[in-house]
Order: C-alpha cells, then structure tokens, then sequence
C-alpha cells in the first residue's frame, strides 16, 4: 500500500500554464485502500470531471502512512473529504455515493443556481 | 439522512448585540458545524460509507480499519500475480489491485475512477469496446491488447473480461503480463529462423560479437574452417588473405575482422583461406557489422567458396592461351618451311646453277612440301578426330610387318639425327584388324616424336609382340625424359608449346594427341611412360588382337609398278596446277591433254576417249566435278574412263559423294607424283 501521503494536482485547472489557483481544493483522507476509501476516491474523481473540470485539485491523504496528518482537519472517521476551498471549510463523510449530496457539500449546487 | 439546510447554511445572523451577538453568533456557528459535522459523521457510519477511524490515545493518533468480510478476498486480489480491475458501468475504474498498478507503473490511487481505455493504445481502443460488448453479450470475453502506461514502455497483455450482471452494470477484468512471453516468443522464433538459415545456407556464415569471437556459423562455415569454431577468434579459424587476384598461392595481405567491427561494411571481397587439411580454398567475402541501438554488437561474415570456378577460369585461360601460342606456332612452322621453298625456286631460275645445286634445290622443295603437306594433314586429322569424322578402312594386317615397314621408312630420319633404331619384332606375322594406313601413321608419329626428343648419340627401340588378347608395339628412346605432370598431358593437343621441352625441337606438338586419337578409335590405347626427366621416354600401343572382326581378307602383294602409257584428260581450272601435272605425267610417258572448264572436259574426254580422267572438284562456268563425272559415266562412249577426282577437301565427306557422283577414286591436295602413279599403275589402258 503506497498511496501518496499528500497527492500533488491532479487536474490542473490552468489552461495555458499560468498558475491560476483552482476554484475547488479539495482533500481526501483515506486509510491505504479500504474499499470505502477506494470506493470514495473513485466517486470524487467522476463528480470532479462531470460537475468541476478543469477547476479543481484533489489532494489524497493516507492516514495509514502518518495518523498525525488527521489533526489538521481532525479527521475521524475515514474516508473524508475536506473543501478547503470554497471557504468556509466544510467536511463530507463517507464514501461519497449520493452525488447530490456530495455537490451541495462543495457548493456547486449554490453555484449552479 | 441530514438535509441540505443543514450543510449549506452556517451564515445566518441570530443575535443583535453587535460585539456579544457577534462572538455569541461565531460560537453558535462554530457549535453548529461541529453539530453538523457530527451528525454528517453518524450518518456516515450509519449508511456504512465509513470503514476506518482515527483513535487518539495518549496522545497519539492511530487509524483502525474495520475488519470487513470481504477481506480475504481483498487480500487474495491483492496478491494475485495477475492484474485485477472493476470497471463501473461507464467504464470507469472502480478498484484496481497493486500489480495492476505495477503494470502501469504509477500508484493505484492514480487509476481509480479513471476509464481503463486511457491506458489502452489508441489502436487497440476498437477491440477494447469489441471485448466489452462480447463480455456484455456473452457473459465473458479475452482477447490480448496491449497497456500504455503514461510513464513506460507499452505493455502486452492478455484480459479476460466477465460482467457483474446482466446489462451494463460493469465488470471485473482479470489482466496478464505477456511481455516475458512475448518476448521468449520473438527470441524463440528469430533463434528458429536464423537457425534454419544458417543450417541451410549454401555459404558459410559466420555470426561474431564485439570481441570477434565466433558465436553462430552455418553447416557450410563448419566445413570450411573443418573443426567446432563457437567462441574462438574469428581472425585465428578463417586466416584469411586477400588474394589481389593474383595465383592463388600468393597472398598479399591479411583480412581482419577489427575494420567490420569498427563499422566498416566488406562486398565480393576475394580471398584466400589457407586450410589445414589440404590446399588453398578461393573465398569471395562479404561482412557487415551488427547494430543495435546503433551500437555494433557484432558483425555477419558470408564467405562463398569460389575455388571450382577460380580453377575453371584459370583452366580456360590456359587453354585459350595454348590455341594462341599454337597459332603462333603453326605460323612459324609454315614460314620455316615456306622460306627453303622460294630459296630452291630461285636456285631453279637460275642459269648458273650448277646440277648439284639444281638436285638440291629439288631435294629441298621436295621435303619442304612434303613436312607442309604432313602439318596440313594432321591438322585436318586432328579436327576430324575431334569431331569423330575419321572412318578407319579395316582389314586384318601383320602389324610386325607394318612395324619394320614404318621403321625402315624413318631409319635415315633417325640416322640423320644421329640415333641408333633398334628393331625388336617377332618374324612370326602378328594378325591384328584394323586400317593399317592410320596404324602406320601412330608408329610414324611416335618414331618421329622419339627423333624429335632424343639427343645426337641416343637410341630408339621400336618393338611389337602379342600379349594375350592384345598386341603391344613400344617405341622406346634415351632422351630427355619427361616429369609425371608432362607425360600426363603429353597427348593433350597443341600440349608441347607449353610443355618444358624445348622449342627448338620444332613442330606442331599434334603427333601425340593425333596418335592417341587414332588408337582410341581402334579401342586401344597409348600410354607414356618416363622415369623422369633426362631418362628417356617409353610409348606403348596396345591394340586389340581381333581375328574374328569384320575385317576383308588380308591384302596381298601389291602389283609392281607397271609403265603403261595411259591417255589422261586433266580437267582443272588452276593453269599451274595442270600444267605442272601435265608435264610431270609426259615426263611419265603418258599422252595428256587438259581442260579448264566442266564443258568443255566432257567434250574433250567424248573425243579423245581417255583412259583416266583427272578431275578438280570445284570447277567454274556452272558445271563442277561432281557434275562432270555423273555426265561421263551417264555416256556410253565414256561409262568405262576412269575416274578420279581432285579435290581440296580431305574428308570423309567428300570422299563419298565423289564416289556417289560416279567418281572411282578421291585424292585429297596436294598430290604426289608417286600418289598418282599408284592410281595409274591399277589403271588398264582400253
């Protein structure tokens, strides 16, 4: 299980290389590869290109790697997801199923309309 | 399940107090986002969307994860040497394991939720969509493709697809790496075609590495080199020299492989091989370095054994320049003998000549015309026994008899060069069939070739006996002997020129090969012996002794010449030659008129009614010979003349259609006085 501590960007939102600070960033913690964790690091990538393409940056943190890393977020339970940006900072729980759901949580819904 | 109020909001006022109302407001939504938060955790768990937990303890933090049912299965997945992949329905994938990961080579958090056709070739993209519309259909489908993963090389697999359900509800796809059997494969299938080249090239073929060791060769290459080469040098098995084309045992400068090595590419490159076992083998070479990644690992020798066609051209080289040299030697032959004759014929011209002078003028000429009239004859003998158009007369003769008769003939030729004749012949007659004139002939053409060779003070002993079915005549001598290689080409035609006898010595060099031809034809055979150089040479006929051939009856003494005067009709449009046998045959006592046309020959012939007509063959004014001796024989006045042509032409051929036109005889030119006296002394006057 080698899961990257802290991913780096995985979808640049710039187009043309200059760094433009992405609309949404956006943090997983995961415990190496529970199937939760797996389950919710898949719905997040499919809501993020469906609903935020080219907008975002995901950051996944296994806490199986450094527990400590859960205090900055006081994460609990896993997997969670945390928006640090849009502010204010929010936390969704779980596995990230009910798309609509997790949308109201990142404040697209709020956004679309 | 919590509703979207509760998430979404958190900035609504509830105090009014400005400073209290504010911190009281903050501590409220503080309070409210940890409620909020809590609850959204409840949910979470309670919907089961949560697997593992942070644990603080002491201080520390720990994470649990929940022990699922699952987990053995997720263990045995992970473990797997196989790659494992969940597709969702989209395509998308929903969990892949860590040695799938591996064969992308990127961590498997990259992979999940990404469609498994971006790490796909582009080609195979369309069997990709084929095998998961087979696996949907069928309820499973494989089928090999090929990875791409974003960072390394492409990656050959094999996939076995199998659906969740029925419909589009995804599937897991079970992935195998092919490369090391792909690459076995290729390796396997290239060692098996290069192997059954190399075993079946006619060339050798020589595979060495950087180093030029030897590390591949082909049947032929074994053969050449005669011994296991594999990883010797290749500079020390196939010592090779270029030959410059110069003689094959004259090698001038040694070929190294160093300058294929160092990228240099060889083409038709002729060389000389010096094998071990036996003499030198003619190789035509071509080299090429072996590059890969354009770095040279090795190079290919091809070496084409080119000694049978070297040998050959040589052989042919020879042989034409043996036809140039006896071209050469005929001429000088010719004009040695052509300069006596125009000397004796200005001696005759002249009124001062003494008679002494005048009879050796005549001696001169006469010997002159008969030494040309004999190269003439052998040559034209030599390319009628090439051609197999030499018709021998059999009959059953003594061949002791014709052996003294021949001997006795060239006794003053041997005693002119000082060499004792030695005769060794049983009184006793040796019948043997066969045509006696060309059986002279070989004996005349060994005792001339012994006079030829054996220095002033030697001996020549001729000998003839039986030896059980056969009979051997022998002409040995004390001359100069020959080496083996010379005797075993002495009776190659125009062999002498080339031979280390000397030159001086004169003549053609046709009499041996002339001689053999003529005993072959007999089924005999002549062999040549010596003990080597300077110790004399030993000629030996043997012939078969064949009473019962179809031989006519042995031929009795001929009749004495007899002085008939005969009336002869010369008909010949060369006035010289008429003339000259015009006078000759008066001198002769005959009665001779001449003609110079087929016309008016039969004319003259109906009226003077001659005894023997003399007729050239080739006539002008649109009558010839042939023509003329069909009209005389056709007309009773003169059916009964005898008839003999002249022509220039010796062979078999025109022999006999001069006797199918009518004519009794065939005479070839020049010819002899005495030839002609023998014709007339058969004749019977009318």
């Amino acid at each position: 299980m080698n899961a990257r501590e802290d991913g780096p960007p995985e979808a640049p939102a710039a187009d043309d290389g200059a760094r433009v600070p992405p609309e949404w960033d956006l943090t997983l913690y995961v415990a190496g590869q529970t199937p939760k964790s797996v389950v919710a690091l898949t719905n997040l990538r499919r809501i993020c290109e469906e609903h935020l393409e080219g907008r975002y940056q995901i950051h996944v943190v296994d806490l199986l790697k450094d527990p400590g890393l859960a205090r900055a977020h006081q994460i609990v339970a896993i997997p969670t997801l945390v928006r640090g940006i849009p502010q204010p900072l929010r936390k969704i729980i779980g596995d990230l199923s009910a798309t609509e759901r997790v949308l109201v949580g990142l404040d697209v819904r709020r956004q679309d309309g | 399940m919590a509703d979207r109020g509760e998430i979404s909001t958190g900035k609504e006022r509830t105090g009014r107090s400005p400073v209290s109302t504010r911190r009281t407001d903050l501590q409220v939504a503080d309070l409210r986002r940890r409620l909020e938060e809590a609850e959204e955790t409840i949910r979470a768990i309670r919907a089961g969307e949560v697997d593992a937990f942070v644990m603080t303890t002491a201080g520390r933090d720990d994470v649990f994860a929940l022990e699922i049912a699952a987990d053995p299965y997720r263990r045995l997945v992970e473990n797997m040497q196989q790659g494992a992949v969940t597709l969702g329905p989209d395509g998308a994938v929903l969990f892949c394991n860590q040695r799938f990961a591996e064969m992308l080579q990127v961590p498997a958090m990259e992979v999940f939720g990404r469609r498994l056709q971006s790490y796909l070739m582009e080609s195979d993209w369309a069997l990709w969509g084929a095998l998961e519309r087979e696996a949907i259909e069928r309820g499973a489908a494989h089928g090999e493709i090929v990875l791409e993963p974003p960072r390394a090389s492409p990656v050959p697999v094999h996939v076995a697809l199998a659906p969740f359900g029925r419909g589009a509800v995804g599937m897991s796809v079970m992935v195998t790496d092919l490369s090391d059997q792909k690459r076995h494969e290729a390796v396997l299938a290239a060692e098996t075609l290069s192997k059954s080249i190399l075993e079946q090239a006619a060339d050798a073929i020589v595979v060495c590495d950087a180093a030029g060791k030897i590390i591949r060769t082909s049947h032929v290459a074994e053969e050449l080199c005669g011994r296991n080469a594999m990883l010797l040098p290749f500079d020390s098995v196939f010592p090779l020299a270029v030959s410059g084309g110069g003689p094959i045992d004259a090698p001038t400068q040694r070929v190294s492989l160093r300058e294929v090595l160092e990228g240099k590419t060889v083409r038709g490159l002729e060389v000389l091989l010096r094998r071990e076992d036996g003499g030198p083998a003619h190789l035509l070479m071509s080299a090429a370095p072996l590059k890969q990644d354009r770095r040279t690992v090795g190079c290919v020798v091809t070496l084409t054994d080119i000694t049978d066609q070297k040998a050959a051209e040589r052989l042919l080289r020879e042989s034409d320049r043996k036809k140039d040299e006896f071209l050469a030697v005929l001429g000088h032959e010719l004009r040695n003998a052509l300069g006596p004759v125009r000397n004796a014929n200005q001696i005759l011209d002249r009124a001062d000549a003494g008679e002494d002078d005048l009879r050796a003028a005549r001696a001169m000429l006469d010997r002159q015309v008969t030494h040309m009239t004999r190269l003439i004859d052998d040559l034209l003998d030599v390319s009628r026994i090439a051609q197999g158009k030499i018709l021998l007369r059999k009959e059953l003769f003594d061949i002791g008899a014709l052996v003294r008769t021949v001997a006795a003939d060239h006794r003053s030729l041997l005693e002119a060069g000082d060499l004792r004749l030695e005769l060794s012949v049983s009184d006793e007659p040796i019948w043997t069939a066969g045509d006696p004139v060309r059986i002279s002939q070989v004996v005349g053409n060994l005792l001339q070739n012994a006079a030829k060779f054996t220095d002033p003070g030697g001996r020549v002993t001729v000998s003839a006996e039986p030896a059980g079915d056969s009979v051997l005549v022998e002409v040995r001598d004390t001359g100069i002997g020959m080496s083996p290689e010379v005797a075993a080409s002495a009776f190659d035609f125009f062999s002498q020129s080339e031979s280390s006898r000397d030159r001086s010595r004169g003549g053609l060099g046709l009499g041996l090969a002339l001689a053999r031809g003529l005993v072959e034809l007999h089924g005999g055979h002549l062999r040549a012996d010596s003990e080597g150089p300077g110790l004399g040479s030993r000629f030996t006929v043997r012939l078969p002794l064949d009473r019962r051939a179809d031989a006519t009856s042995p031929r009795g003494h001929r009749p004495g010449l007899r002085r008939a005067a005969l009336r002869i009709l010369i008909v010949e449009d060369n006035q010289d030659m008429a003339e000259s046998l015009g006078i000759l045959l008066r001198l002769e006592g005959h009665r001779v008129e001449t003609a110079r046309t087929g016309a008016a020959g039969v004319e003259l012939a109906r009226k003077l009614r001659p005894d023997v007509v003399l007729c050239d063959l080739g006539l002008p004014g649109g009558m010839d010979g042939y023509s003329v001796a069909a009209r005389l024989r056709a007309d009773p006045i003169t059916c009964r003349t005898h008839l003999v042509a002249l022509s220039g032409y010796a062979d078999e051929d025109a022999r006999s259609r001069a006797v199918k036109a009518g004519f009794d005889q065939h005479l070839s030119k020049p010819v002899s006085l005495e030839t002609i006296d023998e014709v007339l002394a058969h004749v019977v006057p009318n």
